[in-house]
């Protein structure tokens, strides 16, 4: 009801404001055609034609072929279910973990603070990238490719910052005298940080949610690159544009098409997590 | 021991309150052996200026004192029962439901992103109530204090003015039906008429519902229009305590009488300059003897700051700590 009642208001100024609209619309027509777009289009990310390697876009591949000839927009569409996938989740479980975590260290503050945040600083002083290849390794053989330990890889390597936000949020909060009302009030320490906590500090977990998402997908771009991520994806898609890229007969469109639609989402994302924050806020209706 | 006291049915007693705060210069004692009673339906005063611990003794009455000052004492006697005993989980059981507490600045009371509605509808549910139970008694206190209609239950705290903020805070903290109402400074951050309105309105209920209330402020003539006995507190101890007309008559410790002077009287005539207490309040640290008040007393003497003042029956239920009362009453039994 507490994060309900605030969006129900929120939602009305969300559709006054014309970027997030836009923004909205963008990420839905993305995810719309990525989703439905390669069964309507009756087009397959896999099948070679050496024949028509590198044809530019045209009538027949309107994203044009790669090296091995095969269909461009069918590639595109696919691997962005893979980004948005990834963006997405990895995004729940670090927004999950993280939350909870900073909730509770704030809230409890003192010794309890002080040893699970420096669990955290222990962890940020690990490099991500040998913590994501340690959880990759965790999985066997055969899921290595998957989309599952992608997801939890990153969602397990991005909820630090999260925690840290979401704690010092906490932190500020739980000296305001609203809590000290609920606490005259009889309310328990669940309530207190589930109804009256967390939904102030709900701006900023928010926001930073939001640019998680593009955070998460490049990251996961960049495990592509390293041979871990996923097989097919946007950031395995743009690696293999930068690959080909040279002055002379370029291959422009395998460059510009994905990295094209992975600039556009990210773009979108930020717009709707401005905008969604706004609305979060009933401080905001002026 | 002699109880200055006129009704020993007191609904709520606190004996011997401290509460200490750790700082780098040592334990100050805030709250130094406090002790009050409050009897069923009577609204007491608790008087003093900033920093005296008239609001870190509210909170203790909660079990709500804020690290680093912690209650380290005392026994708050409810209907005859201790409620401080064992680690003060009796204190918290009773919050909200047999103590609540209303506090000065309402819009930092209440809960931004909860409706005003909501938050009452909570504050009943948590006294046990069922959600349709919990929203009819929230819409019908909203309704008594002035409050009634859907545009407030369904309003944002932001959206309400402040006297209506203070209002929405009074209709939640009775919502438990408490026997006992600590009011701390609630009309400070009021203007004057509004002030006056949620005043009135706190009295209107504290009438009708038979509450005790104490009323804590740093505004005697506040006090004044809504207590019926007033009890100053200097350096955490009641140094006087009387039936408000009494204490207005002939206060007997220097410090109360000092800050009567310091208050201008709406009736009298005009003063060319408000008088003022010279010196600053101190901060008791440690094991200390000897008054509090004696480095600004302008009449303290050598066993002021040798032992500590008694505290001395002047009248029925007047007493006074200082050894110049002395000559009028006997002295009684030491409290704290």
């Amino acid at each position: 009801m507490s994060i309900a009642a605030p969006a129900v208001g929120g939602l009305a100024r969300l559709r006054r404001d014309p970027s997030a609209l836009a923004g909205a619309a963008l990420l839905a027509a993305v995810a719309a055609a990525c989703t439905l777009g390669p069964l309507l289009l009756g087009l397959d990310p896999e099948t070679t034609a050496p024949a028509a390697r590198h044809t530019p876009p045209g009538a027949a591949h309107w994203f044009g072929t790669d090296a091995l000839g095969r269909d461009l927009l069918a590639r595109v569409l696919v691997g962005g279910r893979t980004s948005l996938a990834v963006g997405l989740a990895a995004t729940a479980v670090s927004v999950a973990i993280g939350t909870l975590y900073g909730a509770i260290a704030g809230y409890y503050a003192g010794r309890v603070d002080e040893l699970m945040m420096r669990i955290v600083d222990f962890l940020y002083g690990v490099p991500y990238m040998f913590l994501v290849i340690l959880v990759m390794l965790l999985f066997s053989d055969t899921a290595r490719g998957e989309p599952l330990p992608v997801f939890v890889a990153l969602g397990l390597v991005q909820w630090l910052t999260m925690a840290r936000i979401v704690r010092g949020q906490v932190l500020a909060l739980r000296e305001r005298e609203f809590v000290l009302a609920a606490r005259v009030a009889g309310a328990s320490d669940a309530r207190i940080l589930l109804r009256h906590l967390l939904p102030n500090a709900l701006g900023p977990i928010v926001v930073y949610g939001t640019l998680t998402v593009p955070g998460v997908i490049l990251l996961e771009s960049f495990l592509s690159f390293l041979g871990l991520g996923v097989s097919l994806s946007w950031g395995q898609l743009v690696a293999d544009g930068v690959a080909v890229v040279n002055p002379v007969r370029s291959p422009w469109w395998l460059l510009a098409f994905p990295s094209g639609f992975l600039a556009a989402t990210l773009l979108a994302l930020n717009f709707v997590g401005d905008a969604l924050r706004d609305a979060f806020d009933p401080r905001a209706v002026g | 021991m002699t109880r200055v006291r006129s009704d020993d049915a007191a609904l709520l007693e606190v004996d011997d309150l401290r509460v200490h705060v750790a700082t780098p210069e040592g334990e100050l004692r805030a709250v130094d052996g406090l002790s009050l009673r409050i009897g069923r339906g009577e609204v007491l005063g608790l008087v003093g200026e900033s920093g005296c611990g008239k609001s870190l003794a509210a909170l203790a009455l909660l079990d709500l004192v804020p690290p680093p000052a912690r209650r380290v004492g005392g026994r708050i006697a409810l209907g005859g029962v201790d409620l401080a005993a064992g680690a003060g989980r009796a204190l918290r059981a009773a919050r909200g439901r047999r103590i609540a507490l209303v506090f000065q600045d309402a819009a930092a009371s209440l809960t931004p992103t909860l409706r005003v509605g909501e938050q009452l509808v909570e504050a009943a549910a948590i006294g046990g109530a069922s959600v349709r139970d919990a929203a009819a008694r929230a819409r019908a206190l909203l309704e008594r204090v002035g409050l009634g209609g859907e545009r407030v239950f369904g309003a944002w705290p932001h959206q309400l003015s402040g006297g209506q903020r203070q209002r929405a805070l009074l209709a939640m903290a009775l919502l438990g039906e408490p026997a006992v109402l600590v009011a701390d400074e609630p009309t400070t951050a009021l203007d004057v008429t509004t002030q006056a309105s949620v005043l009135a309105l706190l009295r209107e209920l504290q009438r009708e519902r038979g509450l005790a209330v104490l009323f804590i402020t740093h505004d005697l003539a506040v006090a004044a229009a809504l207590c019926q006995r007033i009890a100053v507190m200097y350096a955490g101890r009641v140094v006087e305590e009387a039936p408000t007309e009494a204490l207005f008559a002939g206060a007997r410790h220097p410090y109360a009488s000092a800050l009567l002077a310091c208050s201008a009287p709406l009736d009298g005539p005009r003063l060319a300059r408000l008088p003022s207490i010279p010196g600053a309040p101190p901060r008791r640290f440690g094991p200390a003897v000897g008054c509090a008040f004696a480095p600004r007393c302008p009449d303290a003497q050598r066993r002021c700051v040798a032992e500590d003042p008694p505290w001395v029956a002047l009248g029925a239920s007047h007493a006074a700590r200082c050894v110049l009362a002395l000559g009028a009453g006997d002295a009684g039994g030491r409290r704290g």
